[in-house]
């Protein structure tokens, strides 16, 4: 037993802290299906504690103390973050918030709610619900994660952020734990240190957040477009009327047809656009009339109302029905222009040619026009060699965006290589950030200001891996193990 | 391929990468929501066994006990994006367990040996087993018609078989029942992988021996061969647990016929709800009260049965039927099942009190349910907490509406 394990255990005798190999196994992982690989890049991937603060003060008592002790803590919301946001590099202590999850107060006239950072997004909307209230932003992965955990990641791209902006423009005031174990109450411009930044500033334990009455009515479309381009030209239009949507998405025929396991008529070769309107009665049916009328002048066609519910209703759990087909996802997202994506998507789709992988991607409108771009290489993690040529090709994609103006959307533990090399500012930002709050680096280690690998070393690796692999392609001996049959593609 | 085997495991590698750990299934399981970790709930849990086969890491208490802290109520495999079955995984596990010596967790394993020794969970005497059985219950030993009571109405809840067999009685079927030849249907052992178990018995020295093997495939054969002896082709259930069992797990330990049963079954809520179709139900009495249905899990999520327990509530004049938030397919569970009240006592009754306090959040002033199991978990919830809320099963308001009682 080493000399962590003594201090935390005479820290408090805590109920609320547990060295289990069972919670420390189960706490220390995330949503990436493929640990083996991740425990390279993890290093000391176990955390030696876990611990469930149930309030303010027992999160002051353990940061303090870690901090006295230089001992690593990771807040840990959902766990849902794809790129290892929540998962110890150096061991120490994982820091669950989801214990901290009661509504301490609302307030229907000034339509705020008082909340723990904790929450699950799902749970508060049905409480909200029960008051006739209802949340104005809500991420995708609005059924696992948390609050505090989508204001960590920087959430800017979900339900409702076309029409209310990101989940920062949301907040109105922030009750945080700063890493020396400081309570302190954070408003205005301060409030930034602590969004996207992967709890490298402290723990946000509650937050004011603004709310509005539950809408009347939400109604959508879908429609099928014949180009990406087209697709894009709409949904920018869209996007810059003054009546926004709540949600809109872009889906190409690959994606579409692997989560929903069948197509709308009319679907070759193209990709479809879905978009939500919520409100009045009045507002819904005047968006749904003007999209309508853009969407037809344009050539679009309807993939009728049955297929636009099934892409609502999976509205939370969009990436995990690929699941169905595929045993592994690998993705990569991006924060992009709207001017950008049919570039992307085109380099998207060469790069994937070149590999032999069944690439395919999403789009979801989040605030000023801006993307959320999912591309995703479909994968086995068990043919080792496919999955890393999708790993490969996704490093491919990511150097392409770069060069378009994108940036990552989700930095975390994998992609603060690809902040280190090309967002050297917002690396810079970060780091002042880490200095002047967790002067000791406690706080997340290796996110945001440090990465574990080094950009030349990975690559090399994956130049490597993908000239092997497009050789194999060219020579007609590579696999591809996720193939969609012909008769798809043909939209027959 | 490999790296998903050790000498413990050997699990299908496609099962376990089939959870993308998204956690969908977190904040509605049962366990999480009474233990409040990462390791109680089905994703989490099997987070931990991919770690466990991947980390070949040798199988601890802790493990052991994340692994039974689960009620196998579905919940998860409802919430899940793709449907991973995490019950048949975690099911799966635990026989694992038991294989390896690891399991069952805690005193779980005693249901095993009084099923070995004594035909049921309970310990119960197998010769007082139809002890419930009063004069004034037609019973035949001809009638195409055979109950199956369970060990629960057996030996714990007794006024649950007087009531059916009232019931059968109302519309003229005097069923057969096998009193002491009846055995446990397994569900208590199935679930807690207690399929083939050795049983030991602790001699003066303190070593132990081994006298037998409880084997469920044994144990099912004999209640299909002894209803099938007596001619029977319909089977009733009061009981949820045993109902799913027979319909879901008895054709897979059944060795002829390819699996195919030689009787029929039919949940009493079903055999009500036919019997109302048809006309044939009566109601003597009204029932004035707002009431809410609890889902039991084995009942509605696991065999779909839903309407029809409704059906038979609305049928009743005067009834106030409403809905909890979570009902249906989306229901709660009891804390009951999957040996999760016999492994975890007082959470299980904390579960039980979550419920309840739903229930009283509808204003309902009864609630009815139709498994033996929920009603015997409320009921120790209602006895710690003194709750002002009848728990009734739907044979219990039949034979008080019908002054059978």
């Amino acid at each position: 037993m080493n000399q962590v394990i003594q201090d935390v255990r005479e820290l408090s005798e805590l109920s609320w802290v547990s060295s289990s190999m069972t919670e420390r196994l189960s706490a220390s992982g995330d949503t990436t299906g493929i640990p083996y690989y991740h425990y390279r890049w993890k290093k000391k991937w176990l955390a030696d504690y876990v611990a469930w603060p149930t309030s303010t003060e027992q999160v002051s008592t353990i940061l303090a103390f870690a901090s006295k002790k230089k001992i690593p803590v990771v807040p840990r919301g959902g766990g849902t973050c794809y790129y290892g946001s929540a998962s110890p590099t150096r061991g120490g202590i994982i820091l669950d918030t989801k214990v901290l999850d009661k509504i301490l107060s609302i307030n229907s006239d000034e339509m705020w709610v008082h909340v723990q950072a904790g929450i699950v997004w799902e749970v508060l909307e049905i409480k909200l619900g029960r008051q006739n209230l209802a949340l104005r932003v809500t991420p995708q992965s609005a059924p696992a994660s948390t609050l505090g955990g989508w204001l960590a990641i920087g959430g800017k791209a979900g339900i409702g952020t076309p029409k209310f902006g990101n989940m920062l423009d949301n907040i109105l005031e922030m009750n945080v734990v700063r890493p020396d174990g400081t309570i302190d109450t954070v408003t205005g411009d301060d409030m930034k240190t602590f969004y996207g930044t992967s709890g490298i500033a402290g723990v946000v334990v509650s937050l004011k957040l603004k709310i509005r009455a539950k809408p009347e009515s939400v109604d959508g479309l879908m429609f099928a477009f014949d180009s990406v381009e087209k697709a894009c030209d709409m949904a920018r239009w869209i996007a810059n009327a003054s009546l926004k949507p709540v949600y809109l998405r872009i889906t190409d025929i690959e994606y579409e047809w692997r989560s929903q396991g069948g197509l709308p008529p009319h679907s070759k070769n193209g990709c479809f656009i879905i978009v939500t309107y919520d409100g009045t009665k009045e507002e819904v049916e005047q968006g749904l009339k003007m999209a309508r009328d853009v969407f037809e002048s344009a050539g679009g066609i309807d993939a009728g109302q049955s297929f636009y519910e099934k892409n609502w209703d999976d509205r939370f759990i969009i990436e995990m029905k690929l699941k169905l087909e595929v045993p592994t996802l690998s993705m990569q997202n991006f924060w992009i222009k709207p001017d950008a994506v049919p570039k992307l998507t085109e380099k998207m789709y060469k790069i994937a040619k070149k590999y032999k992988i069944n690439s395919c991607f999403y789009v979801v409108l989040g605030p000023e026009t801006n993307f959320r771009f999912c591309a995703f290489a479909p994968s086995d993690h068990r043919h080792w060699m496919h999955f890393m040529s999708g790993k490969s090709m996704l490093h491919h994609l990511v150097k392409e965006a770069y060069k378009l103006g994108a940036k990552l959307y989700t930095l975390g533990l994998q992609n603060t290589v690809y902040l280190e090399k090309f967002q050297p500012d917002e690396f810079r930002q970060y780091t002042d950030i880490r200095q002047q709050w967790d002067p000791t680096k406690i706080m997340n280690p290796d996110k945001l200001t440090n990465s574990n690998m080094t950009y030349r070393r990975m690559n090399l690796m994956f130049s490597m891996n993908g000239r092997i692999r497009r050789l194999t392609a060219l020579l007609r001996v590579a696999k591809n193990i996720l193939q969609i049959p012909e008769w798809v593609r043909e939209g027959r | 391929m490999r790296r998903f085997f050790t000498s413990e495991f050997d699990f299908d590698p496609d099962k376990i990468v089939m959870c993308s750990n998204c956690s969908t299934c977190r904040w509605t399981c049962t366990s999480y929501e009474e233990f409040g970790t990462e390791a109680m709930f089905a994703g989490g849990r099997l987070r931990l066994l991919r770690s466990y086969i991947e980390r070949k890491l040798t199988v601890d208490d802790d493990f052991v006990k994340a692994v039974y802290a689960c009620s196998t109520c579905e919940q998860c495999v409802e919430r899940c994006p793709i449907k991973v079955p995490y019950v048949e995984i975690i099911e799966d596990l635990r026989k694992r367990l038991v294989e390896i010596g690891k399991g069952p967790y805690g005193g779980l394993g005693a249901m095993g040996d009084r099923v070995f020794h004594k035909h049921n969970p309970y310990d119960g005497d197998p010769t007082t087993r139809a002890d419930w059985l009063t004069p004034d219950l037609k019973v035949s030993d001809d009638s195409k018609w055979g109950y199956f009571v369970g060990c629960t109405g057996s030996f714990r809840r007794m006024e649950i078989p007087v009531a059916t067999v009232k019931m059968l009685n109302h519309f003229g079927i005097e069923p057969q029942i096998l009193g002491n030849e009846e055995y446990c249907c397994c569900s208590p052992l199935i679930r807690t992988g207690q399929v083939k178990k050795p049983v030991y018995k602790k001699q003066e020295d303190g070593s132990k021996k081994l006298v037998g093997v409880v084997d469920v495939g044994e144990v099912i054969n004999h209640n299909i061969e002894e209803f099938k002896s007596r001619g029977v082709e319909h089977l009733i259930y009061s009981c949820s647990g045993c109902y799913r069992t027979t319909t879901l797990d008895w054709p897979k330990f059944y060795r002829e016929r390819g699996g195919i049963l030689p009787f029929s079954t039919q949940h009493l809520s079903q055999f009500l709800a036919l019997r109302f179709k048809k006309g044939e139900l009566k109601w003597k009495n009204g029932y004035n009260e707002k009431v809410t249905y609890h889902d039991p899990c084995h009942l509605g999520r696991h065999v779909g049965i839903l309407d029809a327990p409704r059906e038979v509530i609305k049928s009743i004049p005067g009834i106030e039927l409403v809905e909890m938030e979570r009902n249906r397919y989306d229901s709660k569970c009891c804390g009951a099942g999957g040996g999760f009240k016999a492994g975890f006592g007082d959470e299980a009754i904390s579960v039980a009190s979550r419920r309840i306090d739903e229930a009283i959040e509808t204003g309902a002033t009864t609630l009815i349910s139709s498994c033996v199991f929920c009603k015997l978990n409320f009921m120790d919830a209602v006895k710690k907490h003194d709750y002002k809320i009848k728990v009734v099963n739907i044979e219990d308001l039949f034979i008080d509406l019908m002054e059978l009682s």
